[in-house]
């Protein structure tokens, strides 16, 4: 999963940032408006964090553009409590806010609800077949059995059983399973790949030569 | 309760009622009362100055029947003389003394002539006053007008004017008498004046010579001492006419004359009187009315006055109310004023002033509340992130390191914002006690210079300050902190290569000081809110720039406590121009 995180405060930007990145998250960092615009533009985030008061261009009209190109889910920060503010924010499309100052932990719970709601579905916990991914507690079991996994893993396997039926191609694994930072070498997943399937299976991911991956019904 | 409006003027209205109401009472009692005496003085006046005619006569002597009438030609009708010749001698001879005699036999040689003597029911007794109605309308039938001249009535004379003319010549001056009770004046009873209504009380008369003896009292005269009045004065006519005492004893109006029975040169008593108990009673009866009409008027008039009054008191229950439903919740509530030109409308229009300064200064506090509150949810929030990352999970020592000194570094911001509110909060409440010394504004300006340094060479800008000496009176540290705060403020927003010129001026009586930078100066519809709290122009811009919001409200409050005044001037892309201008200390002007 692919987070943009839009906020000019440069500790809280590297705090959040961490926590994210402890969750197994591909966090891309934007510290003013324009910046964060652009990123949200370009690449398919899974899920953009924005403040709402930031330089050059503020939070409320980075979320209006990005809402007349883009589906993204999109979080609002606010340092307001007032309610306007909030009413503001969700009337133009954000799907969910934080007042500042908030838990990361609720930060982290959130941004797994919007995440799993954009994909349409609304239980955490998917099973295929005897394999039963557990999406708040980021853990796999295979027949009851909690099934060790890298961080990497993980993220490839929700990323497939969020979108089951459906062809993964190559390019949007690398879009969402990596930051802007990370050298998207194309071997790479081929051994993130082979790895799942020595330890969940052979049969849970297909491959399809010369497209991508998906995961059956 | 008593100590109301409400109550204190209904008091107020009662007392004044009931003075205004006793006052006129009390007038008008004593006005009747007054009234009344006049009536029954008339009456004994009249009456008496028929005694005292009597006595005067009766000291006439037989000697010179011809030469008294010129003496007395004022105050004697002018028919006396020719009665007098025609003396009876017999009936006088009763009289003890020879001046008695005379008199008597004057009187009745009057009464001889007049048809009056021939009444019977005059004859033989002193009967009481009422009784003697009697003669009158039967001397009147008779049709002899002189029959009634000697009675001496008020109402005969106001006749026709003929009448009266030929009464006078013909006036035989006095009753008959036919039955002379004592042998001294001989004053008969039908000489005073007759009550008309037969429930006028009697009217009694007493006469007593200078000796104190009683020569002469009617029957119905209860025993009157000796009043021993003594008339000092030799004017005869004083002597005839005013009554000397009027006086009220047991329940009778009394008048007491003293009177010098003709030339003898002896002084009588006369006291003439009637009892007053009906006049008193009626006069009790008055007032019983007046206490009960006054005692009206008083309920009356409480009642409208207590209508009036809470007509009068109502606006302000109104207004007591509205001003008690006005809170910190709802401060939108007004008086509703609707005449300003009454006094209470112009008390609800100054309260609804009063609110509404309150109104904004409530909502200027909320907002500024608000605004601290917000600026300090930012560094709360790297706190809270950093710590709850680090403690996450076991992190290395130079993850940690970074957290505690992002955690310092908010820490930083939120005492520097709290000291920035903190000495708002001082210059708000208004006692603060500017320290008054001799400041050397030139010497701080190049302190503040001097201090700036790292943050002038960071940015890259330029720092000048010129100026000859110049000393303000004032506090030190707050013009200290106003300059570095204004100085940084100009390093900060210029851009890089830029340059800040502080400049320090005598102008007058002032010192002036402008600092102008080559920034990129201040949107026109930003100046008016320069000084207000928390207002940024570039809200993120400044916050990374470490401003909390707070810079230029201090200064203008610094500024303002030292009695002088700030003003910024800026053209966009050209720079700003920041102009202090504070009073200077008078030994140096």
């Amino acid at each position: 999963m692919r987070i943009l995180l839009v906020e000019d405060e440069h500790d809280l930007l590297k705090a959040v940032k961490r926590f994210l990145e402890d969750e197994n998250y591909a966090v891309d960092v934007a510290t003013d408006g324009e910046e964060g615009l652009t990123k949200a533009l370009m690449w398919n985030y899974d899920l953009v964090v924005l403040d709402i008061m930031l330089p050059k261009l503020d939070g409320l009209t980075v979320l209006k553009e990005i809402r007349r190109k883009k589906r993204t889910p999109v979080l609002l920060l606010t340092a307001r409590d007032a309610l306007k503010d909030r009413v503001t924010g969700l009337d133009i499309g954000a799907d969910d806010y934080l007042v500042k100052p908030f838990e990361l932990d609720e930060l982290s719970a959130r941004i797994r609800a919007l995440i799993r709601r954009s994909v349409g579905i609304a239980n955490p916990n998917v099973e295929i077949g005897e394999i039963v991914i557990d999406l708040s507690a980021k853990q796999v079991r295979k027949a009851g059995v909690p099934v060790s996994l890298t961080a990497m893993e993980y993220s490839l396997v929700e990323f497939l059983a969020l979108r089951r039926g459906k062809l993964v191609s190559r390019s949007d694994l690398y879009d969402h399973l990596f930051d802007e930072h990370d050298d998207s070498l194309s071997n790479l997943l081929d051994v993130h790949v082979s790895n799942v399937r020595r330890k969940l299976g052979k049969e849970l991911i297909t491959t399809r030569r010369g497209q991508g991956y998906l995961i059956d019904d | 309760m008593i100590k109301s409006l409400r109550w204190r003027l209904q008091i107020w209205h009662a007392v004044i009622l009931a003075v205004v109401l006793t006052l006129f009472g009390g007038y008008s009692y004593a006005l009747q009362w007054e009234s009344r005496m006049q009536q029954v003085d008339a009456e004994l006046d009249r009456t008496a100055r028929r005694v005292i005619y009597r006595l005067r006569f009766w000291a006439y002597s037989p000697e010179f029947p011809s030469r008294r009438p010129r003496s007395l030609s004022d105050s004697t009708p002018p028919g006396n003389n020719r009665g007098r010749p025609n003396v009876l001698p017999g009936s006088a001879a009763a009289n003890p003394g020879e001046a008695k005699s005379t008199a008597a036999s004057l009187v009745n040689a009057a009464i001889a002539r007049s048809p009056r003597g021939a009444v019977p029911a005059l004859n033989g007794q002193a009967a009481p006053a009422g009784r003697n109605k009697n003669p009158a309308p039967s001397a009147e039938n008779a049709g002899d007008s002189r029959s009634n001249e000697g009675r001496w009535r008020p109402d005969n004379l106001s006749d026709g004017d003929g009448r009266r003319g030929s009464r006078r010549n013909a006036r035989p001056d006095f009753p008959p008498d036919t039955t002379w009770k004592y042998n001294g004046i001989r004053v008969t009873e039908d000489m005073w004046n007759v009550p008309e209504d037969e429930t006028t009380s009697p009217l009694y008369f007493a006469i007593w010579n200078s000796q104190g003896e009683l020569l002469q009292k009617s029957e119905a005269a209860p025993v009157i001492s000796y009043p021993g009045l003594h008339r000092p004065s030799a004017d005869s006519e004083q002597r005839r006419s005013q009554p000397e005492i009027t006086r009220i004893q047991d329940g009778r109006r009394e008048v007491v004359y003293a009177v010098v029975a003709g030339w003898t040169g002896i002084e009588h008593n006369v006291v003439v009187g009637r009892s007053i108990t009906d006049e008193m009673a009626a006069q009790q009866r008055f007032l019983l009315l007046l206490i009960g009409a006054g005692s009206m008027i008083l309920v009356v008039g409480m009642l409208g006055g207590g209508w009036l009054t809470s007509r009068a008191i109502q606006p302000i229950t109104v207004m007591s109310r509205t001003a008690a439903s006005i809170s910190a919740t709802n401060l939108h509530a007004r008086i509703d004023v609707r005449d300003t030109d009454t006094e209470l409308g112009q008390l609800g229009t100054v309260l609804n002033q009063t609110f509404d300064r309150l109104q904004s200064a409530f909502e200027q506090q909320v907002r500024f509340t608000a605004d601290a509150s917000h600026e300090l949810r930012t560094p709360v929030s790297i706190l809270l992130a950093q710590t709850q990352m680090a403690l996450s999970k076991p992190r290395s020592d130079e993850d940690y390191r970074e957290a505690l000194d992002s955690c310092r570094r908010a820490a930083l911001r939120m005492k520097s914002l709290t000291e920035s509110l903190l000495s708002l909060a001082r210059f708000d409440t208004a006692d603060v006690a500017t320290e008054q010394t001799p400041v050397e504004l030139h010497s701080l300006i190049d302190d503040a210079v001097d201090l700036l340094q790292p943050v002038s060479a960071e940015h890259g800008v330029a720092v000048s300050a010129s100026g000859g000496p110049c000393t303000v009176m004032g506090d030190a540290n707050q013009l200290s902190q106003l300059l570095m705060n204004l100085i940084s403020n100009a390093i900060r927003y210029n851009r890089p290569r830029g340059r800040v010129d502080v400049r320090l001026q005598r102008e007058d009586a002032n010192a002036v000081i402008a600092i102008q930078d080559t920034g990129m100066g201040i949107a026109p519809g930003d100046l008016p809110h320069l000084f207000e709290r928390f207002y940024r122009i570039d809200k993120a811009r400044s916050r990374a720039a470490g401003g909390s919001g707070l810079g230029l409200s201090i200064a203008r409050a610094i500024v303002e406590s030292h009695g002088g005044e700030i003003a910024v001037e800026s053209e966009l892309d050209v720079g700003t121009t920041v102009t202090v201008t504070l009073p200077c200390s008078p030994s140096t002007a």
